[in-house]
């Protein structure tokens, strides 16, 4: 998957038009990443490329870029 | 001294054995004297289980619920080799969180094989013919979910609000062995797949309501354990189609 | 005069308007002003309804529900022809008794084919963006089977009682996007399942008679349904969420 594809599958994941995010988005900044967001991403990891995202790697996200890098 | 849970000479099957209801409710019904027939998919988390039990008359299978298409012939098996049943305690299940959007047709399927389809045709199969005793009890483990709506719940909640619906059909089918059939319907309960949700979603909603909503506090899984070993006695002779909440006040806070 | 239930120009989906309660809704809906989309299997039988319907701007869509992949498709096509949507009814469904002993696995998914997953699937589609108008309304028939118990009725009550739960959940879910989702939950209902009743059992037999005493306002009309489903539509309904509202005669409650 290529970095584009993967930033529209976060935006796909979390309901937002295409082009909405770059990798340098900060998370804070977006007004629908909230509680349900999250769990779609983690429901999206595990679906996508089987990584089990816990609680502390989430917390740790600030920007669309740290996402990118856990999804392989 | 007079123990109304009493099940000596009850075979009691209990699916479910590895996870954190299921063992405990095998331990319990042991304890209460039955002859607890444990299945499981683990071997190693099965035998960990069987060591518990106490008194004898006990045996273990390895066996994949979601294979319900030999559900039958596993059914036959344990009929052939251990007897009739008179019993079933049916703890085997997942709750996943999932959005709506993301809410697929096999992801619906995966919770329906493993929390109702499985169930039903366990029943079936167990009461054909000679396998089950008259006025045996069978008890299923649901969830305040069944009643409840909430996010990211769709396939688990209806999976177990399906399960109270089959239950209050399953009793008018075997009505002629009065054979009874009931649920238990927990909201939090304190076992492995707990702990999971606390670590993988610690900001979610669901996980900041518990501590405000079921005010009475994690449920045990001894109390799930009690209250099945209830169903099964003859303590609840005539309890049937219906369900008891154990949910620490969550529904009704 | 005030019309409590005005659909005017309001564009609903009917799944299932080929027979029975969904045939009678789409008709009602169409009283009411509302500009319907058929949908079901047989095209032929749509027609049928089609001729019935007051007003104009109507519209005929196959849909076949069991073919779960393939309702995004239709849905798509849907929004594409007709615009964004503010309604829809999911009429479809199997009510075939069952004894347990032949409610085998490949049967209950079956039923549940049809009176779940599909309804879960259209109601996904539905709700993403750019398919509905802000205050889309959804209605789910559902049953008094979700809530009592009967003999030969395991599969179907399950899958009732499913949809049921899953109207709660999906409320919950959907009420951020101002979408409103309830079910309608009716007891025997004068339509081919009770023609179908009658032949097997007969009007003066016990069965028949045991239905009439629990269900004591006698045998529903369709539009007594269908008006129930109208409100549940409309804005009047407003503030009505996640239930599922028995239409029943009388038979839950006693």
């Amino acid at each position: 998957m290529t970095e584009q594809e993967k930033i529209a599958l976060i935006e796909e994941t979390l309901d937002l038009d295409e082009g909405t995010l770059t990798a340098d988005t900060v998370l804070d900044d977006v007004d629908e990443y909230d509680s349900m967001a999250k769990l779609s991403l983690i429901v999206m990891m595990d679906d996508e490329f089987g990584v089990k995202l816990t609680g502390d790697v989430i917390k740790g996200f600030k920007t669309v870029g740290d996402i990118l890098a856990v999804m392989n | 001294m007079i123990n109304p849970m009493d099940l000596s000479g009850k075979r009691i099957l209990v699916t479910g054995a590895t996870g954190g209801i299921g063992s405990e409710t095998a331990v319990q019904l042991s304890r209460l004297g039955a002859n607890v027939v444990i299945c499981g998919r683990n071997e190693k988390k099965l035998q960990g289980v069987f060591e518990c039990l106490e008194g004898e008359g006990h045996a273990r299978y390895v066996f994949d619920l979601n294979d319900i298409d030999s559900i039958e012939g596993f059914i036959k098996q344990i009929n052939d080799e251990q007897g009739v049943f008179n019993g079933v305690a049916f703890c085997a299940g997942i709750a996943p969180m999932r959005p709506l959007k993301m809410t697929k047709r096999k992801n619906m399927i995966e919770v329906m094989d493993a929390n109702l389809f499985s169930f039903i045709e366990i029943v079936r199969c167990i009461t054909k013919k000679n396998g089950f005793a008259d006025e045996g009890s069978i008890v299923a483990i649901s969830s305040t979910a069944s009643i409840q709506g909430k996010q990211s719940k769709v396939a688990y909640s209806a999976s177990k609000a399906a399960l109270d619906g089959a239950i209050r059909c399953l009793v008018c089918d075997l009505k002629k062995k009065k054979i009874r059939v009931n649920s238990i319907t927990p909201c939090w309960v304190n076992t492995k797949m707990y702990q999971g949700y606390i670590d993988r979603y610690p900001d979610t909603f669901e996980v900041q309501e518990i501590n405000e909503k079921q005010y009475m506090g994690v449920t045990e899984p001894i109390e799930v354990a009690n209250t099945a070993a209830f169903l099964l006695s003859d303590a609840a002779k005539t309890i049937t189609g219906t369900t008891v909440l154990i949910d620490g006040g969550m529904s009704q806070g | 005069m005030y019309n409590l239930v005005d659909l005017t120009d309001k564009k609903i989906l009917v799944v299932g308007a080929s027979s029975g309660i969904g045939k009678q809704t789409a008709v009602t809906l169409s009283r009411l002003g509302a500009k319907v989309i058929l949908a079901a299997r047989r095209e032929d039988k749509l027609m049928e309804t089609l001729a019935l319907l007051e007003g104009e701007g109507h519209s005929v869509k196959r849909f076949d529900v069991q073919d779960t992949d393939g309702i995004e498709k239709v849905v798509n096509d849907i929004v594409a022809e007709s615009g964004a949507l503010d309604g829809m009814v999911y009429s479809a469904g199997l009510g075939t008794a069952l004894p347990l002993q032949q409610t085998k696995p490949e049967k209950i998914n079956q039923v549940f084919d049809v009176n779940f997953f599909g309804f879960i699937e259209t109601v996904r589609q539905l709700c993403r963006r750019g398919r509905f108008n802000p205050g889309m309304r959804i209605v789910g028939i559902s049953s008094v089977a979700s809530i009592r118990g009967d003999k030969s009725k395991t599969a179907y009550s399950a899958s009732k009682s499913a949809m049921d739960s899953a109207v709660r959940c999906i409320a919950r879910e959907v009420a951020d996007k101002g979408i409103c989702i309830n079910s309608v939950a009716p007891s025997m209902t004068a339509t081919e399942l009770y023609t179908h009743y009658l032949d097997k059992y007969g009007e003066d037999s016990e069965t028949n008679k045991d239905l009439l005493k629990r269900q004591y306002l006698g045998i529903a009309e369709t539009s007594d349904i269908a008006n129930a489903v109208a409100f549940l539509l409309s804005p009047a309904a407003r503030f009505i969420t996640g239930i599922t509202l028995p239409v029943d005669g009388g038979l839950t409650t006693c």
